[in-house]
Parts: C-alpha cells; structure tokens; sequence
C-alpha cells in the first residue's frame, strides 16, 4: 500500500498556526478543549466488528465478491476511501484507460444515515483527463441505497472482452445483465426504460455515449429522485475508465439491506441536531435561503458583478447580458413554466439547492441547471439564452459528459473558429457530433485541451488538463491559488476560495491579494474531509460561520464510527487524504511545473478590471512544500 | 439589487444622484422602503446588516472606504443579499 495505513495514527501536524484561527472555521481554535475536542486515540475503530462490506466486481471473470473492510479503512468513507483504494491498488504508471485502472465507488462516512444533506458518492480512479489521481463526487439516492445495503466501496478491475454489462447489485443478489441494447442510446431513454423494468425506485449509475468513445470529458451519472440522469461525478474522464472496464450500469435496490450501522446512536443523534441548527440558521442554507430560492445560479450576478465571470472563451468578466441567464432569471422562469423549486438531488436534503428546468409549457423537464453548467454552456460560450442553455445541459446529462469540460471545450472550439461565439444553435449541434461518434465528436469528447490542440488555440482554460470552472482567477486570487495546487486539476469545488474571497463567508479576504497559500490549503484540507464524510460541499457555508454545525458534524461522524476525532483530526484527515493523492500524482510523474495556471492567465488582461494572475510561483509552491 | 432585494423592489435598477455609498443605500429604501429593513441593522446608526454586499464597479466597498466611500458619474453600485452556489 501507499498511504491509508498513516491513516490509523494521529497526525502531529496542524493545519493552522496555532496563534491563528483557523480561516476555514472561524472562532474554533485548533485543538481547543471541550466534549468534542478531547485528546484521547484519535482514528480508532470502538465500534464493534462492522458488518459493511467492499464489494469487488472483476470485469475479467464477470464476478462480484464481497470481502471484509481491512482495519485501515474502517474509519473512511467517501474521498478518503477512494482515494486510499486507488492509491494502493492502481499503479499510478499506468494508461488510465488500460487493464490496470480500477474505479472505485464510495459512500461517506454518514451517507444513508438519517444525517442531513448527505446522500453523496464519491467516485474514483486515475483520470483519463488529468493522468493524475481524480475524486469526483455526486449526491444522489444510489449513495444512499449502496450504503443501505451494507456496502462501502465497490472496486471495478479488469475488462469485459466481448461486450458492456449492466451490474444488478440488491440483498443476496449481484447478476450481470448484457447492455448491449443501450449501446449508442441517450441515458434520460436508457434511464426510463431501466426504471421500469427494475422498479422506479432502483438507482441507477451509467457511463454514456462520450465514455463508450472513451472521451476524457466523459463523467458518471446517476439517477436524479425523479429518476433522470441529471446527477453526475463529472470532472475527469471516470465515465471512459468506467466503459473501458465494460461496465455501462450499476442498478442497485436496499430493499432488505441491513442499514448504516451507527456505534454510538446518542452521539450522532446530537451531533446531526447541533448540524441541522446551523443549516437552518445560515441565510444561505436555511429554509427559503438563497440556495432554496434561487439555487446555485444565484452566483451568475454576483460573480458578474465582481467581474471575475468567464465570457467568451476567458476573454473578458463580465458582460451586461449575464442577467439573462441568472439565478434569478431561471427561477422566474421555473415559477412560470411549472417545474419545480426548491428540489433536493437526493431523499433527505434540508437545503434543496436542486430544481427541475422545463420548455416552455412544463415540458422535456432536464433536472438541475446548476451555476457551473450555466456559466459554461452559457457565457463561457458567448450565449446567453435560457432554452439554449437548457438543451446543451440536457445533451450533456444525456450523453454522458461534464458539462463543465464541455463548456470550456466548446467555447475552445468556438475561438478555433468552428462555430461562432453566441450560436446556440450550433453547439447543440456539436453535441450532436457526439452522439454520432464522427471524428470531430471524438474530438471534443476528449475535452478542452484536446480540443486546443486539434484547432491550434492558445488561449486553453486548464490546469493538468481539466478545464477550469466559473470563476477568471485573475481578479480572484485565491481560487487561482487551489486551481493551480489541487490534485484534482482545475477544480473550484477542491478548495473554495469564493467563500471568503467574494462571499464574506467563513472569514473575508481581499480577492487581489496574492499571498492566498494558507488559505487555499486549509481549504483543501477541510474539504477533503467534507467529501469524506459524505455531507454535501454546500454545508461548509453553515459551518464556516456557525462553529457547533462543524462540531455536529464531526460528532456525527464519530456516532457513526464510534470514533472520538476533533475538529482539528478531521482537518487532519483531510491533510492525509491529500498527501495521498499527491503521493500518487508525484509517481505518476506530476511536478511543481504542473501546480500552474494555464500561460495566458499570466500575461493577457481580464476586462474590465484589466488584472493578469500574479501570484508568484513561490507562492504556489508554498501550499505544498513537500 | 440582486436576488431577494430584486424581488422585493420589482427592479433590478434604480438610477441615482449621490456623492456615496451610504447616500445611495438612503435614497434606495426611500424609494423602496421595504428594502430597510434588509438592508439596515441599524438605519439610524446608518450600520448595514451584517451580509449585505455593497460593490462599486466590481470591487466590494470595504475594500474601498465601505459606506462612505465616494462616488462619481456613471459608478455602478450593486447590492446584494448574502448567496452562494458552486
């Protein structure tokens, strides 16, 4: 093994000088005393013998084999466990779609627990995208059912050699199906059909028609609670590792399924309360807070505003027509049409950032337009119209891709000049390139850098080859700063600097100040153990500013566990989750040079605040001095 | 005005003349007064709630002179409630 076995002893580290609070949880002090903070064994398994299983599917024999959790990862769940598992059993060498990968699926700690806001996945392996270690994450019922079901990873290895198989996983039962038939079909069909014949109340994970091409912006999908493939582990290309193993689906059903066991039911009781009360405290996820009311399209304005929204291929911040496809906007257009808002992506969700984006006359619902997918398929690409923005989203989810990459690599191919920038129209019509696997949809199907370099463009979006999300780093320093160092590649999601840059939450930060290394890292740290615990990311608003909802959070973890960590371990662990996924990356030949932003960043101008990204190499350096 | 503030108002833009922030954010919820009271704390005191956000072309107030600072001709001011997304 690599680096899970660290995970059994206390780290001696902290994450933040101890005469600094720390700027992720604000007026909690490291290693504070207290009920939660109590120095005893920290990462030690009390609990009993655990019942949960690993799940291993071998592709090669078409077999599905449970075995018993090593001691090591008893106490993980989510990211850590994923990233434990690939780490030790992937050679970090090897061709991310060849024999040796392995995707790895992952529950958190708390997922199919009563737990607010849980029901998240994490998905793992080497990506396709970056060549690096990749953990991508969803909320979605299947989280909930897999770890109902006893089952706290699932390790693919192997390929199928004649065809794709559908995985039938439910209480005794685990039977693999020919997929064959849906080959080449759209996943909201293959989504429908699978429903009705195991029931509308099986999950479903699927890899797409981008996977079946192996494109690295190809993402995994899974069932939305209205049964559509509208939620997604989408960055990094794990939907080509998934169909290159010849696995198309996962259906997995609970019914009979032994439950979470929880060690200590009055600590977790106590600690989900203490979260359920930051969540409905915080105007951002309360009841009828912005989340609920707008969703995370609330964003488009403010970062607009700020001048830090992508238009056009990076070429400028903002622009007067954003408005157009704003928070605001959809959620009038919702109201109007007859789709649905607030929504949750999965059962027990308090905050509900979710919806249901319908045509006009409450037809073709699509599911979610997140802010991500708005901003990339929207002015990322110089278009601006809600219904454009809404087809290319349901092309994405239907196909099977990011919608991220895909964003970022359309509008790539828009500055290379096969469609022009504000022709909706025309990127619709990519998309279909895609369905139809031509040369020019495998093209882009491979992402933005591919599709850089196929049209001779320069000005390419990406950090170790994954496009970047809705955020210019130029005028905000600090997400450039988790950009450029996570091992993710460009990922907002892996250190939120947004939070404190723009949003005033969890502490403020002026987002043209360069020296950003603290933050950022403590960033990453704590997130690492958010998408460990299997609470969603959007909880941290509430526990950023409400110092007993972390606490909660971290109590809740220990009911489940019977472990006794403090907040300052579950920094901790987040740190060790890290260094494994650098660990794994340095081996498979990443260095310092790949810890960059993308050349242009640093010499072309963003209007209208006319910055370029200055934050000095050493600086970068300094989040991961190793 | 942004998000609940928009919806509240019934508009997105009101076009103002004043010297600052703060006497912008007072002839605003004279014309909307239900705005006060998501705006202010303390309207007396002219103290903002705690997550209002204030820009003037793009850059948060507090980095500037917060309410007082100044503006000029053709300055954009946007005003915010507190949201977030990913």
């Amino acid at each position: 093994m690599r680096n899970s076995r660290d995970f059994g002893n206390r780290a001696e580290s902290k994450c933040f000088p101890e005469h600094i609070q720390s700027p992720v949880f604000p007026g909690i002090s490291p290693c504070v005393s207290g009920n939660l903070f109590r120095k005893k064994r920290f990462y030690s398994y009390t609990g009993g013998e655990s019942t949960a299983k690993i799940l291993r599917v071998d592709m090669n024999k078409l077999k599905a084999t449970c075995e018993d959790v090593p001691d090591k990862w008893k106490n993980l769940g989510g990211r850590a466990l994923t990233s434990s598992i690939v780490a030790e059993e992937v050679p970090a060498d090897c061709h991310p779609l060849g024999p040796n990968n392995k995707l790895v699926f992952a529950p958190g700690i708390v997922t199919g627990t009563s737990a607010p806001s849980s029901g998240r996945i994490s998905v793992g392996g080497k990506s396709p995208l970056t060549g690096g270690i990749k953990e991508a994450n969803a909320g979605s019922s299947f989280a909930q059912k897999l770890a109902k079901l006893g089952i706290k990873a699932i390790i693919v290895q192997g390929q199928a050699k004649d065809k794709c198989y559908l995985l039938n996983i439910a209480k005794g039962k685990r039977e693999f199906l020919d997929a064959s038939p849906w080959m080449g079909r759209g996943l909201y069909e293959a989504y429908a059909q699978l429903m009705e014949k195991f029931g509308k109340d099986a999950a479903i994970c699927s890899t797409g028609i981008a996977g079946e091409i192996s494109g690295a912006a190809a993402g995994v999908a899974f069932n939305d609670i209205e049964g559509m493939p509208s939620r997604y582990a989408g960055r990094g290309g794990l939907g080509a590792v998934m169909a290159t193993r010849g696995l198309k689906f996962i259906v997995v059903d609970d019914e009979g399924g032994p439950g979470v066991e929880i060690a200590d039911k009055e600590i977790f009781k106590a600690g989900t309360k203490k979260l359920v009360a930051a969540l409905h405290e915080h105007a951002i996820t309360k009841p009828g807070g912005t989340l609920s009311s707008y969703g995370t399209d609330a964003l488009i304005n403010v970062i607009n505003e700020a001048g830090a929204l992508p238009h056009r291929n990076f070429s400028s911040g903002y622009d007067e027509l954003a408005p157009l496809v704003s928070g605001e906007k959809k959620a009038e257009t919702i109201k109007k049409r007859g789709g649905e808002r607030p929504h949750v992506c999965s059962p027990g969700c308090i905050i509900q950032c979710s919806e249901v984006w319908v045509k006009e006359g409450g037809k073709d619902p699509v599911g979610v337009l997140e802010y991500e997918s708005v901003w990339a398929l929207g002015p990322n690409c110089g278009i601006y119209n809600l219904d454009d923005v809404g087809e290319l989203n349901r092309a994405c989810n239907d196909l099977g891709v990011d919608t991220i990459e895909m964003g970022d690599t359309i509008a790539v191919a828009m500055e290379g000049g096969v469609a022009k920038f504000g022709d909706g129209k025309r990127a619709i019509e990519l998309m279909d390139e895609i369905r139809r696997k031509t040369p020019l949809g495998r093209i882009l199907a491979n992402g933005t850098e591919f599709t850089g370099k196929a049209f001779g463009v320069t000005r390419v979006p990406t950090v170790k080859g994954q496009g970047l999300p809705a955020y210019d780093p130029r005028p905000i320093k600090g997400i450039g700063v988790t950009y450029a160092t996570t091992p993710m590649g460009a990922d907002h999601t892996a250190g939120y600097a947004i939070a404190p840059e723009i949003l005033g939450v969890g502490g403020k930060a002026d987002p043209l100040d360069t020296k950003k290394a603290d933050l950022s890292r403590g960033l990453q740290q704590a997130t690492a153990f958010i998408d460990t615990s299997g609470y969603c990311l959007f909880t941290a608003f509430a526990i950023m500013d409400i110092p007993s909802g972390m606490e909660g959070m971290v109590e809740s973890c220990n009911g489940v566990l019977g472990t006794n960590w403090s907040v300052q371990d579950a920094v901790n662990l987040g740190a060790k989750v890290l260094a494994t996924e650098r660990k794994f990356n340095k081996a498979a030949g990443f260095t310092k040079a790949h810890d960059r932003l993308a050349e242009f960043f640093k010499h072309e101008p963003l209007p209208p605040k006319n910055v370029v990204y200055d934050v000095p190499d050493a600086e970068l350096d300094k989040v991961y001095p190793d | 005005m942004f998000a609940t503030l928009q919806e509240i108002a019934r508009t997105s833009e009101v076009r103002l003349e004043a010297e600052s922030v703060v006497e912008a954010l007072e002839q605003l919820v004279t014309m909307h007064a239900k705005l006060l009271p998501e705006i202010f704390e303390d309207f007396e005191q002219r103290k903002l709630k705690q997550r209002v956000k204030v820009m003037v072309n793009g850059t948060d107030m507090d980095y500037l002179d917060g309410i007082r600072t100044k503006l000029k001709d053709g300055d954009r001011v946007a005003v915010f409630p507190v949201v977030a997304g990913g």
